[in-house]
């Protein structure tokens, strides 16, 4: 199967919903992984500011 | 500890990629004398599987190492990778997939290439159900290890098995999820969008390792407190 | 001691074991001929369907079957605190894991020797000819899929999930190993000569190899605190 520029587009269907839904798919997945990420690091810091903040109280 | 100074370096050039990405894929390539414009899920599909191989490569080093000497940062890498790599892999599948249906009348084939990567996604998956189940850390970085070695191992075998599998049911012109021979701008699209997703898996993983150096930090706090 | 005999101490400790605990033993046979019993109605009684469909059926069963003695075997020693007293042993790593991958191949390999007959009877197939043949395929087969057993059983041997973690980590892995495992029983069945079945069995080879080398290498950083 070669690949060259085209005349026609080839197939009576309509290719672009398709297109769509996979880079919306891939686009979707790969933000939500790194809000995922995001969000727990945010949580791990504020967890590790509380404690050093704890500490810092406790030794006075 | 990473910086943030990479962290921040990584994304920028990740997204200056990808839109160059989109440039090249949708407006400088031409559509495909066969398949038509469906065919640029290709820049997208691609890109994703070979980075996805990229991140399971890293598993695969960084497990070795980890065993070899027993580096917090080594373990980090691999379940931050391996991570990524289970990400990458579902979203090709399924780009794979939404590309098929069109093209070939199937949202699914059981064509070697195919069958190989899901096997292969299957393996990672039980890399993380693994490490989630473990509860003492060291353990689970050992044993995870052991499984990301032997996983990737295994690789070339099963691509192997899979490949005579499907040549004794179907003739030379099995199914292939892209082009044999790519014209130059098709290519340079391609090698753009591959560029850019290695530098999405570069950023993703630097965030992903920083967040288990918070963790580190925080288990470290927590052990100094009850100290 | 040298080495093997430490393999043999091992193995017969362990086959012990197995022996005593009879009875979960022969729930695993049970449970086999459940399986083989289950194909039948399966396949909608069609009984050409399932002698076309046997080389398949008999590793689905062959590997179901096993996954139950594997998991089984490694939890015995875990409610014992059997592993703990195994490791202050003067032996190196490498032979315990040898060691209990004979006991698994052997367990498995009788498992095998018990379901061949039964196919053979409920569906009315001459296996009984080519017994050899089968075995040439059968043996490497076991081989790597109680090497790979044995090494993920001691992975998974205290994990809230074991159940369900043993097979879901095994059989990704072994997929090749299975897949020229029917076809290589398909070549014997079919009564084609047996060269047709060389290429798989060169890839059982080939995955037992792999296999053994990197748990031989890798046991010892399972098992040490």
């Amino acid at each position: 199967m070669g690949a060259e520029p085209a005349e026609d587009g080839g197939g009576g269907v309509n290719p672009w919903p398709y297109i769509l839904a996979a880079y919306l798919l891939a686009a979707v997945g790969l933000l939500c992984y790194l809000l995922s990420v995001s969000r727990r690091t945010k949580a791990m810091r504020a967890q590790v500011a509380a404690l050093k903040r704890g500490s810092k109280d406790t030794m006075r | 500890m990473i910086g943030r100074g990479l962290e921040r370096a990584l994304g920028i050039l990740a997204v200056i990629g990808l839109v160059a990405g989109l440039y090249t894929g949708f407006l400088y390539a031409p559509p495909d004398a066969v398949q038509g414009e469906v065919q640029r899920i290709m820049y997208l599909h691609v890109p994703l599987i070979l980075v996805s191989y990229l991140a399971f490569f890293v598993v695969f080093v960084t497990s070795i190492l980890y065993l070899a000497r027993r580096g917090e940062r080594h373990d980090a890498i691999a379940h931050s990778s391996a991570e990524i790599g289970v990400l990458f892999t579902a979203l090709a599948i399924a780009a794979g997939s939404i590309w098929g249906r069109p093209t070939w009348g199937t949202w699914w084939t059981w064509d070697a290439r195919l069958t190989t990567t899901t096997i292969l996604l299957l393996i990672f998956i039980g890399y993380l159900m693994l490490r989630a189940l473990v509860d003492d850390p060291s353990r689970g970085a050992t044993f995870s290890a052991v499984l990301g070695i032997i996983g990737f191992l295994d690789v070339p075998i099963i691509h192997m098995s899979v490949v005579w599998w499907r040549t004794l049911h179907q003739p030379a012109s099995v199914l292939r999820p892209g082009p044999s021979t790519v014209a130059p701008d098709m290519q340079v699209a391609l090698y753009t969008n591959l560029a850019a997703f290695v530098l999405l898996y570069g950023y993703f993983l630097v965030k992903r390792v920083r967040l288990e150096e918070a963790r580190w930090e925080l288990s470290r706090l927590r052990m100094e407190g009850a100290a | 001691m040298s080495f093997v005999r430490r393999v043999v101490a091992i193995a017969r400790k362990d086959l012990l074991a197995e022996w005593r605990d009879r009875e979960s033993f022969s729930a695993m046979f049970f449970f086999a001929f459940l399986v083989l019993f289950l194909f039948n109605f399966a396949l909608g009684g069609d009984q050409t369907l399932i002698r076309g469909a046997s080389s398949g059926l008999l590793w689905l069963a062959f590997t179901f079957t096993s996954v139950l003695g594997l998991a089984r075997s490694v939890q015995g020693e875990l409610e014992n605190d059997c592993l703990d007293g195994l490791l202050l042993y003067p032996a190196p790593r490498e032979a315990i894991y040898l060691g209990k991958l004979l006991v698994n191949f052997t367990v498995i390999l009788v498992v095998e020797l018990v379901i061949f007959p039964l196919f053979a009877v409920l569906y009315n197939m001459d296996l009984w000819s080519r017994l050899p043949k089968l075995l040439l395929i059968a043996v490497p087969g076991t081989i790597g899929f109680a090497a790979a057993g044995t090494l993920l059983s001691a992975m998974t041997a205290g994990l809230r999930a074991r159940d369900a973690m043993l097979p879901f980590l095994l059989f990704p892995l072994t997929i090749p190993l299975i897949l020229s495992a029917v076809k290589g029983t398909e070549v014997v069945l079919r009564g084609d000569p047996f060269e047709l079945a060389m290429p798989w069995l060169k890839l059982m080879v080939a995955f037992d190899t792999v296999i053994l080398v990197a748990s031989l290498l890798t046991f010892e950083y399972l098992v040490e605190e």
